[in-house]
């Protein structure tokens, strides 16, 4: 139950780092989310202690549901990023065929 | 206004069998046409040189959202008072631009937008399995929109500045319709439907939009809401 609210709460704070007013925090709350990983790592016996409070049987299983939930969310960031590539992409390739437009109405009259 | 103000904006990729005589039909009607060429790897550009049109050229596939994108920024450089949009495959009808485009001129309206669905006449031109999907993506388009439109994905649309130099098409792919649906229907702008009949020749269903692509559209439209434009 504890586990559903968790990784609800976690998305829920990666869609607002998402958000454009959040942005400056994306980066912050990934990397915070990493050091906690990080910690369950050195420390695994303290993240059973976690894991049961938080109704998961084990350590390790509260580290898979919590990886795949960062997992998930640092794809859709990526894919956002390459959106805003693809945007500028766009733009650049719009003005070199704008500039470049061909006008032949008059020629073939 | 008068029809020499008004561009055609035909965006095309690929369409080396059909677009000299698509684009012969519209000069019929039209003396402004600009076909923006989204890297066809054919012979449309050869074919497009020969045409007395303004020929736009992309140097990268972008998709036909940006091709629009394209022609509507060229139509505004040069003054264009409204635009008319029209697709290369040979499936809208000249003369139903041609009337679009004289309503456009006449009346009191923003934008006057192409639908399949106001008479039963040319709904019946529409295949079974197309019309069920077209329902489904129409109701979703209106869903809490101001103004209701019949036709979420017709491609011939007459837009006249004021929605132009509101208008920024920056979804590249196939979700460009509902964009631009969006913006028509928020309540700003004076909007008429206008009764089209599509001619589905084998070619232009070959290479229309396959229905799965309806999946691909929803997923553009949600990141777009997530990251905002």
């Amino acid at each position: 139950m504890m586990i559903t609210v968790l990784i609800t709460a976690i998305v829920a704070v990666m869609t607002i780092a998402l958000n454009n007013r959040f942005r400056v925090w994306k980066r912050s709350v990934v990397g915070f989310l990493f050091f906690v990983a990080f910690l369950m790592g050195i420390f695994p016996d303290a993240t059973s202690a976690v894991a049961n409070f938080l109704g998961v049987g084990r350590g390790a299983d509260l580290l898979f549901f919590i990886s795949i939930a960062i997992l998930f969310l640092l794809v859709f960031i990526i894919y956002t990023k390459l959106v805003s590539f693809d945007r500028k992409y766009t733009k650049l390739a719009r003005v070199i065929a704008l500039r470049d437009a061909i006008d032949n109405r008059g020629n073939c009259d | 206004m008068n029809v020499d103000d008004i561009w055609v904006v035909i965006p095309c990729y690929n369409e080396a069998q059909v677009i000299s005589q698509t684009i012969n039909e519209v000069l019929a009607h039209f003396k402004n046409v600009v076909v923006v060429n989204d890297a066809s790897t054919d012979a449309t550009e050869e074919i497009l040189c020969t045409l007395p049109i303004v020929l736009v050229s992309h140097p990268v596939n972008l998709g036909q959202g940006a091709a629009l994108q394209t022609g509507f920024e060229y139509a505004l450089l040069r003054k264009a008072r409204a635009v008319v949009t029209f697709d290369a495959d040979g499936q809208h009808d000249p003369r139903e631009a041609l009337g679009m485009a004289r309503l456009l001129i006449s009346g009191p309206y923003d934008a006057v937008i192409g639908s399949r669905f106001l008479d039963a006449e040319s709904i019946k031109a529409v295949p079974k399995s197309r019309r069920m999907l077209l329902r489904v993506a129409t109701f979703f388009s209106n869903f809490g929109r101001k103004v209701k439109l019949t036709d979420a994905h017709n491609g011939l649309r007459a837009l006249g500045e004021t929605v132009l130099q509101n208008l920024q098409v920056s979804l590249n792919g196939m979700a460009h319709a509902s964009e631009i649906q969006s913006i028509l229907t928020d309540g700003r702008f004076n909007v008429v439907e206008f009764p089209t009949t599509i001619r589905y020749t084998d070619y232009s269903k070959a290479k229309g939009q396959k229905a799965v692509n309806s999946i691909n559209i929803l997923f553009d439209l949600f990141v777009k809401r997530v990251i905002g434009s």
